[in-house]
């Protein structure tokens, strides 16, 4: 019976090839984009975030080989193929508008008003087919042309923020400024209000909870660790 | 004096158009007919024969900006050339150079508008 | 109820509620259920031009593409629009798509996250229906508030009457409100720039164009008219800005213009879709005809 070195019993890793600003590199199978750049000894300072596919900071475009289409995703999600050309996003240029919300209807006009690029849309639907979130982004801007802000509220409730629809737009609109100032009219004036909040925020001003505050953080270390060890806690 | 006749720009307009503007023989019925020819600095059929002989000043007159598209030129003429589809590839051309003729952070009281008129002038006046 | 694809465009569920309210009614009324498409875009208002790009069909076939998928579960395939600009725009591209295949086949490999265009959709304006499908003497039938020989002057605009591929009635010399004036009891006058542009988009940015064109416009009519009746929500939009300087400007009276589906509705007694303004508005108007009749 024969020893194996190490070498051989080594489990073999399958590698595929990868391109990193046109440079091939070979990285093992199953890492994410994020992960292969920096297997390859990249150290990422831009273009990362949360990497969990919540920020939308870690926008990347790939081709793949023999394939014409563009391939979109978040670098922290998306699992790299044999043969894909990638390229980071850092940044998405866009300028977002200062307005007063108090100021704001929640109709077409008020959106109009600060973001008129929206008019410009001709339905090409390249926004949507970009989105790492599945958001259906040309829907989200034809209900907002409709004065229909309710549904576009709820149609970009995962937007991210990633940019990516705005890079593809030919109409050049920045499409999450724009769900952003939706979402925000929505939230303030067609939401239903939470009664209960109110009345506990009402409760908080008048100082309800003041004296209660006060003696606990008086107590002191020895109070708290009594406190803490003897709280109510579900069975 | 025997001036040049250039043939670029009717050919770019048919690439773009479709239409052969040496069709037209100057009758006259579209502009007549044109309800916006009072505010236009060039008549519809003057712009037509500017195209016919290669004058690029065609392609700054205020008169394909005013255009209402409103087809009245097109379903008139005699010899049955789209005039409206001329006007449009006029525009086309400088549309398609990324020149833009419709600011829309520069429109007073946009929120004023009907989504109709703003989609419109979107469409014919950006690019 | 016989059921017909209905494609609403932007402004209708927004500056033009009333347009649609009281075509609903009538629609109801006259047996025809308009069956709302989903995921309707706006279809861009005008037409695109160019012969060697299909980018501005994007947005109208894309619609006509949700017709065909709707069309399969109503067995019908007749999409019916209300705004004529719409109407133009869905029947201008319907009618290159089934002439240049080229076209057909770049729009349908662009879109391909959609089912491809087949070219079997027919796109109707709701006047052509109330002409052929139901016909103007079945509608006569039904009124029972006729306008009682108030003076109404249609107004077609551009697109209803042209270009000749979409045009549902003659581009010189239309009939086809006159006639529907006629069926609800009001007097039509004879309107020499009724197909006439009122300016269209020029009103973005270019406001005094569309003010001096609509003057121009009612100059022939401004005494004698009571109502302009429209087909588009653009042009009453520019109707109402040119009425509004011509008042100020050289004098003349109030003009209302209202959606011929608002006269319509009244006609046939649907008050519950129709605003209650422009009720008034016409009852008023009838009492005063009335006085002027009774004058011995």
């Amino acid at each position: 019976m024969s020893l194996k070195t190490i070498e051989e019993t080594k489990p073999k890793l399958k590698m595929v090839s990868i391109y990193i600003m046109g440079k091939e590199y070979k990285v093992p199978a199953g890492l994410t984009i994020l992960k292969a750049m920096e297997y390859v000894g990249y150290r990422l300072i831009r273009g990362v975030g949360c990497r969990a596919g919540f920020c939308g900071a870690c926008s990347t475009v790939y081709r793949l080989k023999g394939d014409y289409r563009l391939y979109t995703g978040l670098a922290c999600q998306t699992t790299i193929k044999d043969g894909m050309y990638l390229v980071q996003l850092p940044f998405v240029p866009a300028k977002k508008q200062i307005y007063n919300i108090d100021e704001l209807k929640p109709d077409f006009a008020s959106v109009v008003k600060y973001y008129p690029e929206i008019t410009r849309c001709v339905q090409c639907n390249s926004c949507t087919k970009v989105c790492p979130q599945d958001v259906q982004v040309m829907d989200a801007i034809q209900a907002i042309l409709r004065g229909d802000i309710e549904k576009a509220a709820h149609l970009t409730f995962d937007c991210i923020a990633c940019g990516l629809c705005s890079m593809r737009c030919p109409a050049e609109i920045v499409h999450y400024n724009v769900f952003q100032l939706v979402r925000r009219l929505y939230g303030k004036y067609i939401a239903k209000k939470s009664k209960h909040l109110e009345e506990r925020l009402k409760e908080i001003e008048e100082g309800k909870f003041r004296e209660e505050l006060d003696r606990l953080v008086r107590a002191g270390p020895e109070e708290w660790k009594k406190l803490y060890a003897e709280r109510e806690i579900e069975p | 004096m025997i001036r040049k006749i250039d043939m670029e720009l009717a050919k770019k307009v048919f690439e773009i158009s479709g239409q052969n503007v040496y069709l037209c023989y100057q009758c006259g019925k579209c502009s007549a007919g044109c309800p916006v020819a009072t505010e236009m600095d060039l008549l519809p059929n003057q712009i037509i024969h500017m195209v016919q002989i290669g004058n690029e000043k065609a392609l700054e007159a205020k008169s394909i900006w005013i255009c209402a598209t409103c087809f009245t030129c097109s379903v008139r003429c005699p010899r049955g050339l789209d005039v409206a589809k001329v006007m449009e590839a006029l525009r086309l051309i400088i549309l398609r150079r990324g020149i833009y003729k419709l600011d829309l952070r520069k429109i007073k009281d946009i929120d004023k508008y009907p989504q109709i008129a703003l989609v419109g002038a979107s469409r014919k006046l950006t690019g | 109820m016989k059921k017909f694809m209905y494609m609403p465009g932007c402004s209708l569920k927004n500056y033009a509620t009333n347009y649609e309210k009281s075509a609903i009614g009538i629609a109801k009324k006259l047996g025809i259920e308009l069956v709302e498409l989903e995921r309707w875009n706006c279809c861009g208002v005008v037409y695109g031009l160019a012969s060697d790009s299909v980018f501005h069909q994007i947005a109208a076939v894309r619609n006509l593409i949700r017709a065909q998928e709707t069309s399969k579960n109503l067995g019908n395939n007749k999409l019916v629009t209300l705004c004529s600009m719409c109407y133009q725009v869905l029947a201008s591209a319907n009618h290159r798509i089934k002439n240049d295949e080229q076209a057909l086949e770049a729009l349908n490999k662009f879109m391909d996250e959609e089912e491809d265009y087949r070219g079997e959709i027919e796109v109707k304006h709701f006047l052509a229906i109330l002409r052929d499908e139901i016909g103007f003497d079945k509608i006569k039938e039904k009124i029972v508030r006729p306008l009682k020989n108030l003076n109404i002057a249609p107004y077609y605009g551009c697109v209803l009457v042209r270009p000749k591929e979409a045009a549902i009635d003659d581009p010189e010399d239309p009939i086809i409100l006159e006639t529907l004036i006629e069926t609800i009891g009001g007097n039509p006058i004879y309107w020499p720039f009724r197909t006439d542009c009122c300016g269209s988009y020029n009103v973005v940015s270019n406001q005094d164009i569309v003010k001096k064109r609509v003057w121009n416009l009612i100059k022939p009519i401004r005494d004698e008219v009571d109502i302009i009746i429209t087909v588009c929500p653009l042009c009453k939009f520019n109707l109402d800005l040119g009425i509004d300087f011509a008042k100020k400007e050289y004098y003349i009276k109030n003009i209302p213009v209202l959606y011929f589906t608002e006269i319509l509705a009244y006609a046939l007694g649907l008050d519950e879709y129709l605003d209650s303004s422009i009720i008034n508005l016409l009852e008023n108007m009838i009492k005063k005809e009335e006085v002027k009749t009774h004058v011995p």
